[in-house]
């Protein structure tokens, strides 16, 4: 080793040593703060690549099943994808009038509108409820005046809160309407008439949300012998016969 | 290595690698800026450092490759600037102006490191050969050549007194 030469540089080194710019506690700062700097870059970024690839799946899934309802929960998604048609997915609010929104699945005894699955008692009339017909909201009453007919030994009819008229072209009509006590004195709603009982909430929900317009697609087929596991089916009207007048809402 | 510790080491060793670092870029004010940057970097390793033993020698190597890194931006921004091709060495700006300064800078950069690290930092030809991550046989080669280049340019600029003499021998 060159004695000199490291003489020299030493020497050199030596007058040209300086202070530190900045004390100590300022260079631990800054590392700090340049830690933080990078961990939030870094948790933006994962934020940001969660939120790219959710989105990506979501499109992907809804892209690979058009008919599915993309508001349905996970438990009811497979109500309506044997036999529903493709449909365009709305949002809760804002989706045009007249898209099919909602599915009757006569064999769960359900009916699925907006994400929300009700139970549901139906009582369909000839093929007023055939699986694959589609029903369209007519007309909503907030109270309605179910008269049964004669041979039910009840003329004075019951209350119904909460109707939403359903028909498929010039059909009968098909009526879901809350089942409350006051209709354990309806005999029925008619021969020619169908009737789907619903929980007093659900019918209220069902009745703000649905709008005239809006479609119910049927699903599978009813389950003649079986009683509905929901609202409790001595509430609601005998479906055997009987007529449906409705009356202005109070 | 606690906040007093490293206060402490920050405090002792600074001045020192500024000084080491003066002979590599030939610039105070760049030397400072690159050992203050190693010291930041270091905080966060601190705890690594301290195991290792030697956190002066990993101090050191990130300056001197901060610095490399800063001249090698500077070279290629001045030669956009300029549009045309800058000389082979770097001279880096500084008020100093002395005669090994000058004949530092017009060394070409590996050679200038070998000699920094070797001469000046004491390390020997198998410490500076694994720092720079050379083989040993270069790293002789670029001493002896960055030798004889300094004896060189010394010899013109100084040839009544030169600074030092080339006649040693590398190891």
């Amino acid at each position: 080793m060159s004695d000199e030469l490291a003489t020299a540089l030493h020497e050199l080194a030596e007058a040209n040593q300086a202070p530190p710019p900045l004390p100590a506690a300022e260079v631990r700062t800054r590392a700090r703060r340049r830690s933080r700097r990078r961990r939030t870059t870094v948790r933006l970024g994962l934020a940001t690549s969660v939120a790219g690839m959710l989105a990506t799946i979501g499109l992907t899934v809804h892209a690979e099943e058009p008919g599915r309802d993309p508001r349905a929960p996970a438990g009811s998604a497979t109500i309506g994808t044997s036999t529903s048609s493709p449909r365009a997915p709305g949002a809760a609010t804002g989706r045009p009038p007249g898209t099919e929104e909602a599915v009757l699945d006569l064999g769960r005894h359900t009916l699925t509108f907006d994400g929300r699955v009700m139970r549901v008692d139906p009582h369909p009339s000839g093929t007023l409820l055939s699986p694959g017909r589609e029903l369209t909201v007519r007309a909503k009453h907030e109270v309605m005046l179910l008269r049964s007919d004669g041979r039910a030994g009840n003329r004075r009819g019951a209350e119904v809160p909460y109707v939403v008229e359903l028909r498929t072209g010039d059909r009968p009509p098909v009526y879901a309407g809350a089942l409350v006590p006051d209709t354990r004195s309806l005999g029925a709603p008619g021969a020619r008439t169908g009737w789907l009982g619903l929980g007093i909430d659900d019918a209220r929900w069902f009745y703000t949300r649905i709008r005239r317009g809006e479609h119910v697609e049927i699903v599978s087929p009813a389950a003649p012998a079986t009683p509905a596991p929901g609202p409790d089916p001595a509430d609601g009207p005998d479906p055997e016969t009987g007529t449906a007048t409705s009356r202005p809402p109070a | 290595m606690t906040e007093d510790e490293f206060d402490a080491f920050y405090a002792a060793a600074f001045p020192r690698l500024t000084g080491q670092l003066f002979a590599f870029t030939g610039d105070r004010g760049e030397a400072q800026d690159v050992v203050q940057e190693a010291f930041v970097r270091a905080w966060d390793r601190r705890h690594g450092l301290q195991a290792d033993g030697a956190p002066e020698a990993w101090v050191r190597t990130v300056a001197m490759r901060l610095a490399v890194s800063r001249w090698r931006r500077a070279r290629r921004w001045l030669e956009l600037v300029r549009h045309s091709a800058m000389p082979e060495t770097t001279p880096g700006p500084g008020p100093e102006r002395t005669a090994l300064v000058a004949a530092l800078r017009e060394l070409p950069e590996h050679q200038r490191m070998a000699i920094v690290l070797h001469h000046l930092c004491d390390l020997s030809v198998e410490q500076v050969a694994s720092e720079t991550g050379a083989p040993v046989g270069t790293v002789k080669v670029r001493l002896s050549r960055g030798r004889a280049a300094l004896a060189k340019q010394l010899a013109v600029d100084e040839a009544e007194e030169p600074a030092w003499r080339e006649g040693g021998r590398v190891g």
